[in-house]
Parts: C-alpha cells; sequence; structure tokens
C-alpha cells in the first residue's frame, strides 16, 4: 500500500510564533484565521449574474477566426468573466476582510457546485490552479521507494510525463508505460493493455480519462475497480474530462482525481481540482505552505484549510465555477446532457467530413470519443514559425484556422486535433476540410 | 457612515476601498485601484480572444514587458527576474531547489513570516538539515544589536541564511546589505524575502548580491492579487526550476531558443494553464504609480515613511509609550506594543473594527502588551491616525 509522507502537525523544531511560552522578544504577528462565522458569509457570485445566467453564451473569441481547438485553453464566456470581474472588486473593497473572512464562504460555494457536477463529496476536492499543478502536487505527495513501479500509458501528457522523470531523479522509482492503440482504437485493447502491465511491483496507476494529444477517452469505469480491488492505488488525469463528458467520480472511485475547469467548463484561466480520497487527506499537503498550514482549527478540516489559502493569490478564478457550470447548463433545453450530446455529436459529424477530405476512414469507436478526436495527417510533423508543426502554421496563417497538428512519439507521426464547443457548427470543419485539401495538395 | 469617519487622503477615489472602512492595513495585502484592476480585465479579455496564440506566442513579449518595468524598480537585470504568485511560492521554491543534508544548517530570525517558516521546517523534515533561530531584539537599539544578533548565529555548518528586507510584524529595515556581504565573506547565500519590498523601499538587488531575492508586487506596488517575483543571481540560475516542471523537460533548452529567451525564464513563463493577468498588469500598476503620485514611485515611498514615522510619533505620544525602533530603521510600516491595560488584543480588535470601522492589525505579544503595525499607503491621511489613536485611548481607557 501506498501512503502519504504524513506530518500532521507541524512544526518538529519549536515553532516561533505569538502565543509560544516566551514572555519577551518582538511581537510576531498573529495571522490565524478565526473560525468561520456565519454572519460573515458573502452573498453568493452566482446571485450577481442571476439574471444574466440563461442569456446566450457570448465566447470573445477574435471575430473572423476559426477556432477548432477549444480543447488546449477553453474559452470563457462573458458573464463568467463579468461574475470574475466583480469578485476582483469585492476582494479590493476590504482586502483583509475577504482573505480572512470570505474567501473560505466563496471556496466553500464552489466546492459545492462543483461537487454536484462531478458527483464527488465537496469536503474532499481542493480547489487548484490547473491540471499540471495537480499532478505535480499529487506525486510530490507519494512516499514511494526505489524500484516501486508507477504505471501510466503512452498517450500521457508531456507535462505529467516530465514530473514523472524528476520522480525517478529523486526517488529510484521506475516508469511501466501501457501500449493503447491509435488510431485504430479499441476499448477492450486499453483496458487490457493497462491491467495487463499490472507487476506485483505496480504501486500506483496514473492514466488519462481523456488522452491530451489524442483525444481518446478510455475506459475507466472497467480499469478502476478492477485495479483498486487488486489493491492498487489510481490516479486519474482529467484535465478535459469536466465539461467534456459525464463524470462521476463516486462512481469510478479512483484514489485521486485531476481536473482542470478552465477547458471545457468554460470558468476563466487557472481553474481546477484535485480530488483525494478521504483515507489519503492526513498529510496531504500543497508545493508551497502558507502562513495559516500549523495553525490546526476544529472546524475545518487542514486538507480545505492548506488548499484554501496558499498566500496571497488571486483565488477568484475557481470561485466563479458556480457561474460557468449554470451559465453553460442554461445554453440548451435539457441542460448540461444536451451540451455533452450537441458537442459530441458534432465533433464526431466535423471529424467526419475532415477525414472524407483525407480520403481515409475515421477509426475511432464513439465511445471512445467525447467533444474532441485525432485524425491522422499524411507526413511528419516539422517546425513552423509559430506553432509545432508547418501545416498548423499554414491553416493559421493564410486560413485564419486555429486547429493543432502534433506528434504522438512512438504511436502516430502527425495527428491533428480537432474540438467541439458550443461556438463551433458544421461550418467550421467544412471550412477546415476544404483548407486541408488545399494545404495538403501542395 | 462614512460621513462620519476621517477623511482619507483624495486618492482613494481611484482605489475601491469600502469608504465605510478606515482602511489601515495596506501591509497584509496591498489595495489594487481600479483602473490596474481595468488594465488587468483588458489583458484577460485579449488573451480569451485568441487564447492558442497567447499562450503559445503572444504572453512572451506581454511577460517582458511587466519583466523590464519591474526590474528597474528592483534594481535588476530583466532576464534575472521570473514571476511567481506571492513571496510565499518564491521561498517554496527556492527552498525545492536547495541540496541540503543532514549536516547543514539554515539560518532565519524570529522575525520571518510564518508561512517562510512552516516552508523551512518542511525542507528540514526532508532534507534533515537544521533550522537555527537567531532571536532579533526588542525594541531595538540600533542596526549594530539586529546585525550582531544574526551573524552571532552563525556557524560553519551555516549554508544559507532567510532575511526579511522588512520583517512582517514588525516592520524593520533589516541591514541587508551589511548581513549579505558579511555572509558572503563566509561563504553563506543568502535567501532575500522582500515581500514588503518594490514599491515600499528602494531596492537594489544586483548591488547588494543576495543569491536569491522573492518579493510581492500585490503589496506596495499595488498589482492585483498575485502578482509577484522570484529572482535568481545569474551564477545559479542552471537548472533552477520552478516547483511544477510542466511542458518544460527535456525540450526546454529548445523551447527557448525558439521563443528567443533563457531557458530559466522559460521555464517559469509557462508553468501549465494559468492565470497570468496579474504578472501582465505589473507594469500597467507601476506605470499607474509613476503617473499618478507625487515623484513618482520615489516620491510615494518617501510620502509613506514619512507619514509612518508621522503617525506612529502620535500613536506613542497619545499611549504614552516610547517608539520601540529607531526612525532610521523603518520604512512605511511600523508596530507600536502599547500597555494593554485591562483589556485583551481581541477585544480590542473586535472593537476598532465593530464601533470604530478601523481595519488594522492588532495582536498580543509575549510580553502582554498589545502590537498595533501601521502600513500607511498613499490613500491613508494622518487624520485616520488621529482618529486610531482617540480611539485606542478611548477603548483602552473604558
Amino acid at each position: 500500500m501506498l501512503s502519504v509522507g504524513g506530518f500532521e502537525a507541524l512544526p518538529s523544531i519549536p515553532f516561533i510564533h505569538h502565543d509560544t511560552h516566551l514572555t519577551q522578544g518582538p511581537p510576531v504577528i498573529d495571522l490565524s484565521p478565526p473560525q468561520s462565522k456565519e454572519s460573515l458569509r458573502p452573498e453568493p457570485i452566482v446571485k450577481f449574474v442571476a439574471d444574466r445566467i440563461s442569456e446566450t453564451a457570448r465566447f470573445p473569441v477574435r471575430q473572423g477566426l476559426t477556432q477548432l481547438n477549444n480543447g488546449s485553453y477553453g474559452c470563457c464566456p462573458e458573464v463568467v468573466g463579468v461574475a470574475q470581474t466583480e469578485l476582483r472588486r469585492r476582494l479590493e473593497g476590504d482586502p483583509v476582510h475577504f482573505f480572512k473572512y470570505e474567501l473560505e464562504f466563496y471556496n466553500d460555494d464552489a466546492r459545492g457546485a462543483l461537487s454536484r457536477f462531478i458527483n464527488a463529496p465537496g469536503k474532499d476536492l481542493a480547489l487548484i490552479p490547473n491540471g499540471t499543478v495537480a499532478v505535480s502536487t499529487v506525486l510530490n505527495n507519494l512516499d514511494l521507494k526505489a524500484g516501486d513501479e508507477i504505471l501510466i500509458t503512452d498517450h500521457e501528457y508531456m507535462a505529467t510525463m516530465n514530473e514523472l522523470d524528476k520522480l525517478v531523479a529523486t526517488t529510484g522509482v521506475v516508469i511501466k508505460t501501457a501500449s493503447i492503440d491509435f488510431p485504430v482504437a479499441d476499448p477492450d485493447q486499453a483496458a487490457d493493455s493497462i491491467l495487463g502491465a499490472v507487476t506485483p511491483k505496480t504501486k500506483l496507476v496514473l492514466i488519462s480519462h481523456i488522452c491530451s494529444a489524442s483525444a481518446l477517452v478510455l475506459p475507466v469505469e472497467h480499469i478502476v475497480p478492477e485495479l483498486r480491488s487488486r489493491g492498487i492505488d489510481v490516479f486519474l488525469d482529467g484535465a478535459h474530462t469536466p465539461g467534456q463528458i459525464p463524470l462521476d467520480i463516486e462512481a469510478i472511485n479512483p484514489t485521486w482525481y485531476a481536473g482542470s475547469c478552465h477547458k471545457w467548463l468554460a470558468t476563466p484561466k487557472g481553474t481546477g481540482f484535485i480530488y483525494t480520497s478521504p483515507d489519503r487527506q492526513v498529510g496531504f499537503k500543497p508545493l508551497a505552505l502558507s502562513c495559516r498550514v500549523h495553525e490546526l482549527r476544529d472546524d475545518r478540516a487542514p486538507f480545505l484549510c492548506d488548499f484554501d489559502y496558499v498566500g496571497t493569490n488571486d483565488y477568484t478564478g475557481n470561485l466563479v465555477i458556480p457561474v460557468a457550470i449554470e451559465h453553460m447548463g442554461a445554453q440548451l433545453p435539457g441542460g448540461w446532457n444536451a451540451l455533452y450530446k450537441r458537442n459530441h455529436d458534432l465533433v464526431v459529424a466535423g471529424a467526419g467530413i475532415v477525414c472524407d477530405a483525407l480520403g481515409i476512414k475515421q477509426q475511432i469507436p464513439e465511445s471512445m470519443i467525447g467533444t474532441m478526436v485525432g485524425i491522422p495527417i499524411p507526413g511528419e510533423v516539422t517546425k513552423g514559425e509559430i506553432y509545432d508543426d508547418s501545416l498548423w502554421d499554414a491553416l493559421y496563417s493564410k486560413h485564419d484556422i486555429q486547429v493543432p497538428v502534433w506528434a504522438l512519439p512512438g504511436i502516430h507521426p502527425r495527428v491533428m486535433r480537432v474540438s467541439a464547443q458550443l461556438y463551433n457548427t458544421t461550418e467550421d470543419f467544412e471550412k477546415l476540410a476544404a483548407a486541408l485539401k488545399i494545404e495538403l495538395a501542395e | 457612515m462614512h460621513n462620519l469617519l476621517p477623511k482619507p487622503a483624495p486618492i482613494i477615489d481611484q482605489y475601491v476601498i469600502d469608504p465605510d472602512v478606515v482602511f489601515l492595513n495596506h501591509g497584509s495585502f496591498g489595495a489594487c485601484p481600479q483602473a490596474v484592476l481595468d488594465a488587468q480585465s483588458a489583458h484577460r479579455l485579449a488573451a480569451e480572444r485568441e487564447l492558442v496564440r497567447f499562450y503559445l506566442h503572444d504572453c512572451w513579449g506581454k511577460i517582458d514587458r511587466s519583466r523590464d518595468a519591474l526590474a528597474s524598480v528592483v534594481g535588476c537585470a530583466p532576464e534575472d527576474l521570473v514571476f511567481v504568485h506571492n513571496a510565499t511560492t518564491g521561498v517554496a521554491t527556492v527552498l525545492d531547489n536547495l541540496k541540503l543534508n543532514a549536516s547543514d544548517e539554515l539560518l532565519i530570525t524570529n522575525c520571518e513570516y510564518p508561512a517562510c517558516i512552516n516552508n523551512f521546517n518542511r525542507t528540514a523534515q526532508r532534507t534533515g538539515a537544521k533550522v537555527v533561530v537567531a532571536d532579533l531584539p526588542w525594541p531595538v537599539g540600533s542596526e549594530e544589536q539586529v546585525f550582531e544578533a544574526i551573524v552571532s548565529k552563525a556557524t560553519d555548518r551555516t549554508k544559507f541564511v532567510l532575511l526579511s528586507l522588512i520583517t512582517s510584524s514588525t516592520g524593520i529595515r533589516v541591514p541587508v546589505e551589511r548581513l549579505i556581504a558579511e555572509f558572503k565573506s563566509r561563504g553563506i547565500e543568502t535567501i532575500l524575502d522582500a515581500a514588503h519590498g518594490c514599491g515600499c523601499v528602494p531596492m537594489d538587488i544586483d548591488g547588494w548580491g543576495a543569491a536569491y531575492t522573492t518579493g510581492n508586487a500585490h503589496k506596495w506596488l499595488c498589482a492585483p492579487k498575485g502578482a509577484a517575483f522570484l529572482h535568481v543571481r545569474k551564477d545559479l540560475q542552471d537548472g533552477f526550476t520552478p516547483l511544477i516542471v510542466s511542458i518544460n523537460g527535456d525540450n526546454l533548452e529548445e523551447a527557448a531558443e525558439r521563443t528567443g529567451r533563457s531557458p530559466f525564464n522559460q521555464a517559469f513563463d509557462y508553468v501549465g494553464t494559468d492565470d497570468v493577468s496579474a504578472y501582465l498588469t505589473i507594469a500597467d500598476a507601476i506605470e499607474w504609480l509613476e503617473h499618478n503620485m507625487d515623484g513618482g514611485i520615489d516620491g510615494l515611498m518617501k510620502r509613506n515613511y514619512e507619514l509612518c514615522i508621522k503617525a506612529r510619533n502620535l500613536i506613542c505620544e497619545a499611549m504614552d509609550c516610547t517608539p520601540p525602533v529607531p526612525d532610521s530603521m523603518l520604512g512605511p510600516l511600523s508596530t507600536i506594543d502599547i500597555p494593554a491595560g485591562n483589556k485583551t488584543a481581541a477585544e480590542v480588535k473586535d472593537r476598532l473594527e465593530s464601533e470604530y470601522r478601523i481595519q488594522i492589525p492588532i495582536w498580543g505579544t509575549p510580553a502582554g502588551t498589545i502590537a498595533v503595525r501601521i502600513s500607511p499607503q498613499a490613500y491613508n491621511s494622518i487624520e485616520q491616525y488621529e482618529y486610531l489613536a482617540s480611539a485606542l485611548k478611548n477603548i483602552l481607557a473604558s
């Protein structure tokens, strides 16, 4: 079993603080937050934009640009941005009051909304800036020794690979890799490959829920219970999941789940969460410790306190999660389920249009598609002036189409990933197909 | 309500501060003017129009604009500066990069910021290194006293020393120039915590020569929250990494070459998709201060220092106590400990807030006195401190 590096109560050397036994010396400031005061609860931010929640989402994408890459950075509609600006204004009205009293109420509101959206208890969610921070934080809290194995797939995100390299260098853990077929994909092959690569030394399985570069949705509902029943910890990288496909963390039951919200939940940049199962929260700490981390409170778990305030920072992106969930959920009759289906159907049809133009067959089963599809492109990537590939550059500079083209090292030499969000239409894909015909003919 | 409260300085109109609060605590979290918040919103919107291009291309030039502006304020070469969200993260990042073992000592003072102490303790637990604490005097008699208190704790096992440029709880301007030089001559490198630094007192990072310097722009430069910097001396930049490696691993050199910056800059300029709008706005905050303050940032620092001394003196006079720190060892923060009488600090703080609408840090000291920290910024007036002094007098006499 894996255990987290445990220190419940800092510090091991005498802590210098105003309430030590000292009777002289400088007056060291009292920074401890007070216990929650219900009377100071601020108005939930979602109420501020209540009359605009159901208005048609206005995405600030530049006029003329065909943006087919929601997957990388998302796009935040105007109403959500307005809510963030209001929170910043409220903060600056009395920054001390905000950081001491109001922040944790807003955090609880955000956790509450997210909790219902991803079906995970709010008390098990730490709000953090992005999936990469989440991966790094979880890896930093592991207590692994040389020779222990971490199993991943060959479709993991580059930042994850870099963090793993760092972990290998510092601890001597061994990384094992399961291969996932692409572009001829099959959920059973993916599951069998991952489960078949488990050894008695496997301590952790770290896999994407939705792979970043290839866009494959992995059958985690099938894989995770099997691994957990064998006593293996599972960390799912769901950077692309919230808002792309329905997410039910309780049903999947991973040990850790990391998600970014600024992609498909349409929050401002710098938003995300780490779900940590309750038995792993003791001693689970952020990468940097704040001035409050040694203050144990009887009304809130350290897990929440430690992540809710990691120094003076702009937490407003995460605090408007409730606004984004309600606003995006109000766009179609049928709410979020209709939105998932609309974007999924559009990207499947769109990928079909592009594949037709390329004269190839789309070979990824619909169960492995959310709202992004990876499409194989002839040839190999050649660095462009702005982007990773000259075709990416050409589509952007000559056709004003933004769509990424990259290599999947060891899997496929050249892949284009298309995305479909509310602001996309079939015409976007038709435009891409026409442009591809021109560029690939040259 | 606010008609009954003392008038702040007229520039308060440009801030967002609640008119029903006598806001006397710039020191803890800073305060950002509306025009600077507007600049931040504009940066966010510009990025949202074309996010892919922003994160893969346009952001570099915009980050460099703030890097250049800030470098001229803190006195260093721009390329040696990277952005982090707060000084706490800056210190944690430095600690994460140090090579330490069980025989090493880390020297700090008893006036360091609790977050720094927490991160030092964690590093000690991980590496076995020992944290040694130098006790600063209180009240402070002279610069020499502070210098000696710290230097006397150094041993031949001391590897790094953490110094505050200005101590957060007591407002002392530590003689870092002399200390850094003295430690360097003994082979000890300095980590300088300038959380209260830029816009607070003049800085000369290159001249001082600390190994690492971190500081907040959201405090005394009035930038939006989450704007801070980390300076790493040139000879220490090779292999220095953020807490999060992100997409910059083996390909860092190549990525840096493509964007025309140093690997050190490249590694910190993109650490996952993050809200960098506060970083981009540092340049706007500096411009705003230069244009709106008499004598620009230099003039502002002088004005705030003078108001601080004046305010401290009038509070000391009203409370019949002696200023605890020489004028020459202060910036715009000053802590005064006053006799508590039969009151607790919590009681005094509650009454200042509820009856007088004053927002100010008040806390009980080990010696049984009540500490008050003032930290005047452009929008504060001497009338507000007269009001504070009479409020304190009334509460303590009741």
